[in-house]
């Protein structure tokens, strides 16, 4: 797996700027958010998780997805926004450093590009996102879009903790295997 | 003392006056032979027949003597006859003058009774046409409930078409139902798609350059997707809100279809007692209409007889009246019998029963009809012999129960009863021909009141109210001047001038009758008013038909009578009965 995505990091002399320029939109209550289209490896329907003890209160557990092990986290609880469950959440699955990892958001607005010249890279606002995950504030026919780097977001130390426990659960699951 | 000779001195001498010549030929016989011859036998026969002549006298006396003695003793007889005669004759007038007044009274009675009769007939139509409308209307009620009925029974069948209706709508609902649950599929695909699409597009910017192509099919794809996503969503809502509807239409339908049907239920239920109710008026309708009609059929029957009777009745009068004529007359003759039979013991007794200046011989033939003066002299004469007499007779009857009535009650009655003698002094004052000063100013002449004309004042007359009273005398003068201008045959100018003056006085009297009972609000104004009404429309009838025949039959003066005793004596005195119990309470 992570080989492959080597292999796709490799061929990133090919992609054209339109393809950097493309964002995943997405919503988590009522605001709606974008991440870069090429950090995300694959958009997942929510799946059963099982929650890992002794972990951050953001991260809600662990999930199967086609026989790998992927820790998920939930951006609303990351972000700390209040708002009703979703009635089918999707998960965005990213790949880190430490491996594949899962964000729960409400659901998928659209595939969008927006172009460089659209985003606003320092933007002098508040956010429930913290200023070092923003990318900026992005516009889309006048609706601005908080861009987030989730690679950053989930690949932070705080995942470490996550990630330990992965890795447990991995060991864990090899033992018993 | 009569200066009369009585018969056996007139007989006397008549007999002497008889014998005288043939004695004094006698002797002049005797002086004439004495000369011839002096013969003893001569003054022998002689002797004799002076003997004779004076044999036969005695028995001639004793003779004329028995024959006075009978004809004393018949008239006697005669008198004491003619005593009862003329007694027998004055109760026979009295009677049959009271037995007129009775005829009078029977007449005024079943002239009512015809009014009444004819009231009753004319309500009885009313009720008859009243009757029938009812049952014109019951019926055509009857019919409505009926038609009222059967719109009700389609109410209830179009009710039984509506709930029908309401099971097809909840089967529509199930159906929505169902839509519904299917509409969650297509979100699902719809989801799925959108995942796909989205990932299709990663995969396609994966690719670089090679993935443009299929980056558009992902577009493309993500479009679609939210076009099947807002559509589900509209279908979704659109579903929501048609089965929200739906709801309610059977939340209401199912109340209206209740309500309606019970409503409906007892409809048909009031219907159908009202068609029962409406049955049974229409049989007793029926029942009453037929009730009716018989009493009609009795009344017309009962009215006829009453026709019949008040002909009878009529003639009855007629011939009342008839016989008090015949009765006057017979008094009359009474009275030429007992001067006949007076005159007769003069004749024979040679002085009169009753001390009496009446010269014997010379009214007896030439005063067949007594002359009035006679008559009155007669009247007073045997008024203290004979008990009935009129008029003084009736002074006595009346003061009599004048004195009664001030004895029995000194106060309340006390009008009525001085009424009573004033109205008993003023018959005398005219029957005696003095005090016409001391009567009201009327028409009325006293020699007329007297005439025992039919259309004297009675005093069943009086109605105790003074005006009204005077205005029937008035009444009464012309109908007794009109009676005597068609008996005695006046010109046809005077009996019209003096029916158009009884209509006219008739007329004057009836509205200032009229006008006098609205005064005192008496309450039967109307009907009065309709009487009066009736009684000018036959006045007015007859003088039409004299105008056109040119005579005034009986028939017009028995319908005079009639209406005097009919009107005054029985319409009239009930409302002076009225006003005297109106005066007692007041």
């Amino acid at each position: 797996m992570q080989d492959d995505i080597d292999k796709q990091d490799a061929s990133v002399t090919e992609r054209s700027t339109e393809d950097e320029n493309k964002y995943i939109i997405f919503s988590l209550g009522a605001e709606i958010y974008g991440a870069k289209l090429l950090s995300v490896r694959e958009v997942i329907e929510a799946m059963p998780t099982k929650s890992v003890p002794n972990t951050i209160t953001s991260f809600i557990g662990v999930c199967n997805l086609r026989g790998q092990i992927i820790g998920v986290i939930d951006l609303r609880m990351r972000f700390a926004i209040e708002a009703p469950q979703a009635e089918r959440p999707i998960f965005l699955i990213f790949e880190t450093s430490s491996g594949p990892i899962g964000a729960a958001v409400d659901r998928i607005v659209s595939v969008s590009e927006i172009p460089e010249d659209l985003i606003e890279k320092q933007p002098n606002i508040v956010s429930a996102v913290p200023s070092r995950y923003m990318q900026g504030i992005g516009k889309i026919n006048d609706r601005l879009v908080t861009l987030i780097n989730l690679k950053d977001v989930l690949s932070n130390e705080e995942l470490a903790h996550a990630h330990h426990s992965k890795i447990q659960l991995k060991s864990n699951q090899e033992r018993s295997a | 003392m009569s200066k009369g000779w009585s018969l056996r001195i007139k007989f006397v001498c008549i007999s002497v006056a008889f014998t005288l010549p043939s004695l004094l030929q006698l002797i002049f016989l005797h002086f004439r032979t004495r000369e011839v011859s002096h013969d003893t036998a001569y003054y022998q026969v002689l002797g004799l027949v002076v003997l004779a002549w004076l044999g036969c006298s005695g028995i001639a006396l004793f003779l004329l003597q028995r024959i006075i003695h009978n004809l004393r003793a018949i008239a006697e007889q005669l008198k004491i006859v003619t005593h009862e005669t003329l007694g027998s004759s004055q109760k026979l007038d009295v009677s049959s003058k009271k037995s007129a007044a009775a005829a009078q009274q029977e007449a005024a009675a079943i002239q009512e009774s015809v009014t009444a009769m004819t009231e009753m007939t004319s309500m009885l139509g009313q009720t008859g046409q009243h009757t029938r409308s009812t049952k014109e209307v019951a019926e055509q009620s009857l019919g409505r409930a009926q038609d009222g009925a059967l719109t009700m029974q389609k109410l209830a069948q179009s009710m039984q078409r509506i709930a029908e209706a309401h099971l097809h709508l909840r089967e529509i609902s199930t159906i929505i139902d169902s839509i519904a649950t299917r509409t969650t599929v297509i979100n699902d695909i719809v989801f799925k798609t959108q995942l796909l699409s989205v990932n299709a597009s990663i995969e396609a910017a994966r690719a670089g350059h090679h993935g443009k192509g299929f980056a558009v099919v992902a577009g493309e794809v993500a479009s679609l997707a939210n076009l099947s996503g807002k559509a589900a969503e509209e279908i979704r809502e659109l579903l929501k809100k048609s089965r929200h509807e739906v709801a309610e239409i059977l939340a209401s339908t199912r109340e209206s279809i209740d309500s309606g049907q019970e409503v409906v239920r007892d409809a048909l239920e009031s219907f159908e007692a009202i068609t029962t109710a409406m049955n049974q008026i229409n049989d007793k309708v029926q029942q009453i209409f037929e009730a009716t009609r018989e009493q009609e059929m009795g009344v017309q029957q009962t009215s006829d007889a009453l026709g019949e009777l008040s002909r009878t009745t009529s003639e009855h009068s007629g011939i009342a009246y008839h016989q008090t004529q015949l009765s006057d007359h017979l008094k009359q003759q009474g009275f030429q019998l007992k001067r006949i039979e007076r005159a007769m013991s003069f004749v024979i007794s040679g002085q009169d029963s009753e001390s009496r200046t009446l010269t014997p011989w010379s009214n007896i033939n030439d005063s067949v009809l007594p002359s009035p003066i006679e008559e009155k002299a007669e009247r007073q004469t045997l008024s203290d012999r004979i008990e009935i007499e009129d008029p003084q007779d009736l002074k006595g009857v009346i003061l009599s129960s004048d004195r009664k009535n001030h004895g029995s009650s000194t106060q309340g009655p006390g009008v009525p009863g001085t009424r009573k003698a004033d109205l008993a002094a003023r018959i005398i004052k005219k029957a005696s021909g003095q005090g016409d000063d001391a009567l009201p100013k009327n028409h009325m002449s006293t020699t007329e009141v007297m005439n025992n004309s039919r259309f004297a004042w009675q005093e069943s007359y009086d109605i105790g109210i003074e005006r009204m009273n005077d205005e029937h005398q008035i009444l009464l003068g012309i109908m007794d001047k009109l009676e005597k201008a068609v008996d005695q045959d006046q010109p046809h100018a005077e009996q019209r001038r003096l029916l158009q003056e009884l209509k006219r006085f008739t007329e004057q009297h009836f509205s200032s009758e009229e006008k006098y009972l609205e005064s005192i609000s008496y309450p039967d104004l109307k009907q009065h008013h309709l009487i009066h009404d009736n009684l000018l429309e036959r006045l007015d009838a007859y003088t039409k038909s004299f105008e056109r025949e040119g005579y005034l039959g009986e028939d017009f003066f028995q319908f005079l009578l009639t209406w005097l005793a009919a009107h005054i004596m029985g319409v009239d005195v009930k409302y002076a009965r009225f006003v005297q119990d109106h005066r007692s309470v007041a």
